[in-house]
């Protein structure tokens, strides 16, 4: 009953929002595509997402899993998806900005919103016995092996930065998806990891260690922990942002309409999304869109470019 | 019952020699062909970081090689039993007739996907042209009768046709049959799960 | 101690009860719902139980959805078909002399002359009691035996481990399963290969897709395995009804009842009987590709060497029904083991679970699921919990709930069923190919899983008619992502030793192993046919 009157707030405010024009509707259905497996965070926040902008809308929306390569499957179908707003995805932002992608062109594509953000960290298992960055450096000097688990090129490239600029020596080890280097640190296959998320509740379960965070800022969970920026190791944060995204030169009016919508719902401390976002993705939804949007990814493409530069 | 007929074998089994050289060609194929034209990185390579590591065909080249080698064993083999004939084994084969019903079947199943396909937007573009409808099949793809059309035409051609092929004779309990899985289906795909698409819905 | 403890009942609640507490009954009716689609389905000639797996598993999934509380129903269905199907084989083989798998002829021999001696529901009280007792013995060992196993082995294995282990299992399956190991571990390396298509983990771009963006993220793998499975079988038993029209077969029980009664001091008697069977069978199910054929030609055999009046067996003697049933059904549970503890399927039901569970939810099956963390209440976050094991004991709850059932109502449904009528293949046939082809393309949300489904249906096709065994296919083309990743893991956290297999003694001897299974098959040939 309680989400049946915010929603109905919702309407309201939307519906007051824009009295005059005649808002922008599909025509018919509104594919929405995932780019991730079923099951995981950017999963659960789209499904929940597409329920509650149908509500909010009264638009019929079908969310479809296009897993693969970090979002780049979907990204590959969406680019020659028509242009009238009624096909969109969800990815994240190293999807387009990171130049491994080479069949992925950020020019492809409009940029609606972000909806949330990363928690980017690296981490060791607490019975490592290492406290911080400095612990597992000087481990490493002594000799212990580091097998340090990823999940694509980016971090990967990360990590190599951490290990050139403290001159010590690391193996990398691959794996699918953000889960999958929690579980190579928890299964003993790995002891050092990245964690952009998932690690939340083994790190507050004492599970883990977050040994250093790798965003612009600390991360809520290790407010004493310092960054790799303020460490000197990067100029750039290594986390993740999720974004909705349509083809290259969508119908602005749709793009517009599904921008609100989507930052209406994100608002609304009491629905789903909003709920799981900041439960999952502190400290909350994020809004960034449109040309802002766009700058920050060019931006990313380079930085991201520089720092290939940097460890090759 | 076994149709393609299993034989005693008193010589060189095609069957069995053929089964080795139909994989080391497909083996070979993909390590010379496919492989190179359609894996982005070689053996090993060199990642973003600098570092050697196995690449993408690296794992694909290991298993092809293998399927080559075990494919010319496979051939040895069975040349070898030819010749000391120690053991009549059987082994099942493709026969002319299991290929005639193969087409056959294929082109039924054809002929219902290809109505299922486009039967529906074939539909929408005719009442555009005739100024009855506005809009392509995509934004009447949830849109009732025209997102039935196709799955419920080519439906149940495949399968009447399939039936009354096996039986030989036209039942009305089949067709009757046919219809209420068909009804079923739509239920269930299309009224029931909200998320899920009916054929040739999500194509469109 | 307390700890197990703990998990287990966690597991328990986890069925019985919602995250708010309150009473629920849904994972409950879908045991009891799957198993008697699993009776019925294992009680129609031409059916078995995967297959029924197979075809709720895509439908299953649309109507619960992929979260994690999905998880539970649809496997309670699973597991309730996986132990109906085993149960409801005796029924054609006893009342109609027509076994619907190769290990119900077992049955035939002596469960059929009962029927014509007027004891034909006495028969399916013995095949029903010995059936639901080896499957009982078999899901207590499995209970035991997978946490023990996965402890060793996280603590044993590592990743080359991990892979010479999967490499040895698969040419253990391809040396039992079909008619020629050679050609069974060549088309184990073939599912291997085509399951590679699509994504990398180097982030290069798709590989192997021809260019066709939809297969960027590999072949759609329920299209994949319901093809090569079931529309295979579509095809050839399409082809056989189509070769010799409605011939009807029509066996009617005009024979006049006898004594019926299976009182306790009856059953009491074949107890020792059904123990020796269970166990056989539990030991060939725990061992990756033996099917429950050779557990009931080895249950029956052993029954009738040890028995003191062997001339007896083939006239209609309990014993041989007892023997047999109890042997083929204690293969179900004991084949999760490898499947829990290793997260390797040994044959087509842990397939169909493996499935289930890869699609479902963020559950995932291994050695790691059997870690007894501590469990902990953090304030704002819930509980800190181990949580795959606490649905590895759910899962356990619910195989000893569809045992219950089979134990109260399973009998009776059983008995109910030979007046059942039944839908003819050729009806049949078609239907399930407009069905699985529907539940494929919604799964897949396109024409492209269709594709992969006809395409798979070819090549399943064409390995039943060349008789060589598809179960190796489908587990390499189910395990080899998972192998590629160990191989490559392997290799660089080596720090890029071309040998890192053969630095670990471990793995040497599972290569070695492998390799000299596969020789010692080639040899001597001719074990019997995986069901």
């Amino acid at each position: 009953m309680k989400r049946l009157t915010t929603l109905a707030c919702a309407a309201v405010i939307a519906l007051t929002a824009s009295p005059a024009l005649a808002e922008w509707a599909p025509k018919g259905p509104i594919n929405f595509w995932i780019g991730f497996g079923a099951g995981g965070g950017t999963d659960t926040q789209a499904r929940a997402l597409a329920e509650e902008l149908e509500a909010l809308k009264g638009w019929r929306i079908i969310p479809e899993n296009k897993a693969g390569s970090g979002g780049r499957v979907m990204a590959a179908q969406l680019k020659d998806a028509p242009k009238d707003g009624q096909t969109i995805g969800l990815a994240i932002n190293s999807t387009f900005d990171f130049p491994a992608g080479k069949n992925i062109n950020i020019d492809d594509f409009t940029f609606l919103t972000m909806t949330a953000g990363s928690q980017m960290a690296i981490l060791a298992r607490a019975d490592s016995g290492w406290k911080n960055l400095d612990d597992m450096v000087a481990a490493a000097k002594s000799g212990t092996n580091i097998v340090w688990a990823n999940w694509g090129d980016q971090v990967q490239a990360g990590a190599e930065l951490v290990a050139r600029h403290y001159g010590i020596n690391v193996n990398h080890l691959r794996g699918k998806g953000g889960k999958s280097a929690v579980n190579a640190l928890v299964a003993q296959d790995a002891n050092v990891g990245w964690g952009g998320g998932v690690q939340r509740p083994l790190v507050a379960a004492g599970e883990l260690v977050i040994l250093a965070a790798a965003e612009p800022s600390r991360l809520v969970q290790a407010p004493d922990t310092p960054t790799l920026i303020e460490r000197g190791v990067m100029g750039t944060g290594l986390g993740f942002q999720f974004l909705l995204v349509g083809p290259k030169d969508m119908d602005p009016e749709a793009a517009k309409a599904i921008t609100e919508a989507v930052h209406t719902v994100l608002k609304n401390k009491d629905s789903k999304t909003a709920k799981f976002v900041t439960k999952q993705y502190p400290p909350g939804p994020l809004f960034t869109s449109g040309d802002a949007l766009l700058e920050q990814l060019r931006a990313n493409l380079v930085a991201n470019q520089e720092m290939i530069e940097l460890v090759k | 019952m076994r149709l393609g007929g299993k034989e005693k074998r008193e010589a060189l089994n095609p069957w069995d020699i053929g089964f080795g050289a139909a994989l080391l060609v497909f083996a070979l194929w993909a390590l010379f062909f496919w492989f190179p034209a359609d894996i982005p990185t070689g053996f090993f390579f060199i990642n973003s970081v600098g570092r050697e590591e196995p690449g993408d065909a690296f794992f694909p080249i290991i298993l092809a090689s293998l399927l080559a080698g075990l494919s010319l064993i496979q051939m040895i083999l069975s040349w070898r039993n030819r010749r000391s004939g120690d053991e009549a084994g059987v082994t099942g084969g493709i026969t002319l007739s299991n290929l005639k019903f193969l087409a056959l079947f294929l082109t039924v199943v054809g002929v219902g996907l290809g109505l299922m396909y486009w039967l529906g937007p074939v539909t929408v573009a005719v009442l555009n042209a005739a100024g009855l409808l506005d809009g392509t099949y995509r934004n009447f793809s949830d849109t009732v009768p025209y997102k039935y059309l196709g799955y419920v035409a080519g439906g149940s051609v495949m399968t009447l046709a399939l039936i009354v092929w096996a039986e030989g004779r036209v039942r009305p309990v089949a067709v009757m049959i046919v219809i209420a899985v068909l009804v079923v289906a739509i239920l269930l795909f299309d009224v029931a799960l909200r998320n899920v698409l009916l054929p040739p819905n999500a194509d469109f | 101690m307390e700890i197990v403890f703990e998990y287990i009942l966690r597991g328990v609640m986890e069925v019985f009860f919602t995250a708010e507490g309150a009473f629920d009954w849904l994972p409950i009716a879908m045991v009891f719902g799957g198993l008697m689609t699993g009776i019925a389905i294992g009680a129609t000639p031409g059916l078995n139980g995967p297959f029924a797996m197979a075809l709720s598993l895509p439908i299953l999934i649309w109507i619960f959805g992929v979260n994690d509380e999905a998880l539970l129903p649809i496997l309670g269905f699973l597991i309730g078909i996986m132990k109906g199907a085993t149960v409801g084989g005796a029924v054609p083989a006893v009342l109609f002399n027509t076994p619907g798998t190769p290990d119900a002829y077992l049955t035939t021999l002596d469960g059929h002359p009962m029927t014509k001696n007027g004891q034909g529901p006495k028969a399916l009280k013995v095949a029903h009691f010995s059936s639901v007792c080896g499957d009982t013995v078999s899901d207590l060992v499995l209970f035991v035996a997978a946490p023990v196993l996965a402890v060793l082995i996280e603590s044993i294995l590592d990743l080359p481990e991990k892979g010479a282990l999967i490499i040895l299992s698969l040419s253990f399956m391809a040396a039992v399963a079909g008619s020629s190991p050679m050609k069974g571990f060549i088309v184990g390396v073939l599912g291997m290969l085509l399951a590679l298509v699509g994504s990398t983990l180097s982030g290069n771009g798709p590989r192997m897709t021809f260019g066709i963006v939809e297969l960027g993220n590999g072949l759609p793998l329920t299209a994949a395995i319901l093809g090569v499975l079931i529309i295979g079988e579509v095809f050839i038993g399409l082809e056989e009804e189509i070769r010799k029209k409605v011939r009807k077969v029509r066996s009617t029980l005009d024979t006049a009842l006898g004594d019926n009664t299976f009182g306790w001091p009856e059953r009491r008697k074949l107890l020792p009987r059904i123990g020796v069977s269970a166990l056989i069978g539990t030991a060939i199910g725990a061992l990756p590709g033996i099917g429950t054929t050779l557990a009931a030609t080895l249950g029956y055999d052993v029954a009738r060497r040890f028995s003191k009046t062997p001339e007896k067996f083939g006239t209609g003697l309990p014993e041989g029904v007892a023997a047999t049933e109890a042997a083929n059904s204690a293969v179900s549970g004991a084949n999760l083991i490898p499947v829990m503890s290793l997260g390797i399927p040994g044959n087509f039901a842990a397939v169909f679970i493996i499935l289930a569970v890869e699609s479902v939810g963020e559950f995932t099956l291994g050695p790691h699921v059997f870690r007894f963390t501590e469990i902990k209440f953090i304030e704002d976050y819930g509980t800190i919990i181990n949580d795959d094991l606490v649905i590895a004991f759910a899962m356990f709850t619910l195989m000893m709930l569809a045992n219950i059932m089979n134990w109260t109502v399973g009998g009776a449904f059983l008995r109910s069923l030979g007046v059942l009528v039944k839908v003819p293949k050729s009806v049949m046939l078609p239907v399930v190919l407009l069905i699985t082809l529907t539940a494929v393309y919604a799964q897949d949300g396109g024409f492209i899983g269709v594709w992969v489904l006809l395409i798979f249906g070819l090549i399943g096709y064409a390995l039943k008619r060349l008789d060589v065994s598809i179960l190796p296919f489908v587990i390499g083309f189910l395990l080899s992502p998972r192998l590629e990743e160990y191989i490559r893991g392997g290799y660089s956290a080596s720090g890029g030793d071309g040998l890192f297999l053969l630095k670990s003694p471990l793995a040497v001897v599972f290569i070695a192993a492998s390799i000299l299974i596969l020789v010692l098959a080639n040899r001597r040939r001719k074990i019997p046919e995986e069901a």
